[in-house]
């Protein structure tokens, strides 16, 4: 079981590494490979709260083109 | 610096300055000497100013006996986080990557608010690549390290500003704060650190980390001195749409403050006590007692969603790094350090789904503290800056290297400001420092309570044993 999930976070890193366009040694990957599953874990706890319709905090306002 | 037994801060150099018992010039050249003597062994400086400092110095002196006061920043020699444009440049974020051209765009709003109220700009100091990582040996930078004790780290990303504080190079300076970058070397070196609210300060000129996340924010020995350089740094401007249009406060006139009068939370999430040695907490409940003892009721609070609060900051500041980085890291992997670039790609991991949920989760987040804090009727929020004393740069307890053993990146997500101020020592006489945090925009009641703690303590003035 252990040894599919490495296999999985391997491919899945592999995958998202390729899709933003970094070439990155294999022992890099494997570097990241392994704090996958532990990312994955951090970040699909935030879907465990109720959060209703919040919105998030990024503002667009029409009309303002910065300084 | 000082031939007294207490380190020069900016209030009593200010009040030297002011009774002539010492110039300027005098005080930037003395401070020019502990680099001159230490900066080889502490790595706090990339780049020095000396000709155009003690020019300036001369300029303070000359405004100061023609009667034109600038206050209290006037001729007091300041570094500055070589993540922020100056024009005397380069900037370089610590890196091989950043262009050149990116430093030449000159002083942001911040640098120019201090050069007007009458600082001295001595340098750039040391950081972490990009505000982010540990220290890389394998590039060709300091490694910033602490005065307490060489073997020990100064804690970052603000490593230069913090050891040169603590070490009598400078009596104040400037950090950024993205999760702990400004409180966590304030702890580590002994010092006082304060991030402001998020829109406080504008962070133009800034070498960006996590754009929602990133702080500027005042280092130096007390509270009194960070109050007085945020009084000068404190502002809307039109460079940074993140920065919010207020009443101007005076942090200084703030911090008369009667402690009786006040309610401290200590924040009792199990994950404080869990992450942190026993000596730190010991220390932190001396510390909550001397404030008890002069009047403060305390009570405990348990932080709403404090874990996805702290994790929060770790993950979406990858991202928005990961934004800021990707053409760079895609074309120049390996001119990154190892951690910079392991970390920032941590960024291209994350799905944007992912992303835009942190942010909902943060949004109700942090409306749920203030209206905990509103409940418990508490001013302030109290807990340990971080859970361990500076570690070593080889053979650190791990537990201590744990992102846990932070106890500041919650208070990134939530934008609240956040003063670290020393309150003792470990077992191993190293610093420790005591987190105030506050309300959005009640950066006067944390400052003022850190002023009112080191009135109480001295932890703030021990002298360091590699001091110049």
């Amino acid at each position: 079981m252990a040894d599919s999930e490495q296999t999985d976070a391997e491919q899945s890193v592999d995958v998202l590494l390729a899709a933003a366009g970094l070439d990155v040694p294999v022992e890099e990957r494997q570097r990241l490979a392994q704090l996958y599953p532990a990312l994955r874990k951090s970040a699909d706890r935030f879907y465990t709260v109720d959060v209703g319709d919040e919105v998030p905090a990024a503002i667009y306002r029409a009309g303002e083109v910065g300084a | 610096m000082s031939t007294t037994t207490a380190p020069w801060t900016i209030e009593t150099a200010g009040a030297a300055l002011r009774a002539g018992e010492v110039t300027s010039v005098q005080l930037v050249t003395e401070a020019q000497a502990a680099a001159d003597q230490l900066d080889e062994q502490m790595g706090t400086w990339l780049a020095r100013f000396n000709e155009t400092a003690l020019a300036r110095a001369a300029e303070a002196d000359a405004e100061l006996a023609a009667g034109n006061d600038r206050g209290p920043l006037h001729g007091i020699p300041l570094g500055i986080k070589d993540i922020i444009a100056t024009d005397e440049g380069p900037t370089t974020a610590q890196s091989l990557i950043l262009p050149p051209e990116w430093g030449e765009q000159g002083d942001g709003p911040v640098i120019t608010r201090l050069r007007e109220a009458g600082a001295v700009i001595m340098g750039k100091t040391t950081t972490m690549e990009f505000a982010i990582g540990r220290p890389d040996f394998s590039k060709p930078f300091p490694i910033p390290r602490n005065p307490w004790n060489l073997d020990r780290w100064t804690g970052g990303s603000s490593s230069g500003t913090g050891n040169g504080v603590a070490s009598g190079q400078i009596l104040g300076g400037l950090g950024t704060d993205t999760g702990g970058s400004v409180r966590l070397p304030a702890a580590y070196n002994g010092i006082s650190g304060h991030k402001p609210t998020f829109g406080l300060v504008p962070k133009s000129g800034c070498v960006p980390l996590g754009m929602t996340y990133d702080h500027i924010g005042p280092m130096a020995r007390s509270a009194w001195d960070c109050a007085a350089m945020l009084n000068v740094m404190a502002g809307a401007d039109s460079t940074d749409r993140t920065t919010v249009e207020r009443p101007a406060t005076d942090y200084l006139a703030a911090l008369d403050l009667d402690l009786s009068g006040l309610t401290v939370g200590v924040v009792a999430n199990a994950s404080i006590g869990q992450a942190s040695h026993e000596a730190t907490i010991a220390v932190f409940d001396e510390a909550v007692g001397a404030l008890a003892g002069a009047g403060a009721t305390v009570t405990q609070v348990e932080v709403p969603l404090y874990g996805e609060l702290a994790n929060g900051a770790f993950l979406a500041l990858q991202a928005e790094a990961f934004a800021w980085h990707r053409d760079h890291l895609a074309a120049r992997w390996s001119d990154y350090g190892r951690p910079t670039r392991l970390t920032i790609a941590h960024g291209a991991l994350i799905s944007a789904g992912d992303l835009v949920q942190i942010e909902r989760v943060r949004q109700v987040a942090r409306r749920k503290v203030v209206e905990t804090m509103d409940a418990a009727g508490v001013d302030v929020l109290l807990s340990p800056t971080t859970g361990y004393a500076a570690t070593p740069f080889t053979g650190a307890d791990p537990k201590a290297l744990f992102t846990k053993a932070l106890h500041t990146p919650a208070w990134n997500s939530t934008g609240s400001p956040a003063l670290s101020v020393p309150m003792g020592f470990d077992p191993d006489h190293l610093p420790l420092g005591l987190q105030i945090i506050g309300r959005p925009f009640a950066d006067d009641t944390v400052l003022a309570v850190g002023h009112q703690y080191q009135q109480l303590t001295d932890w703030h003035v021990h002298r360091a044993p590699h001091h110049g």
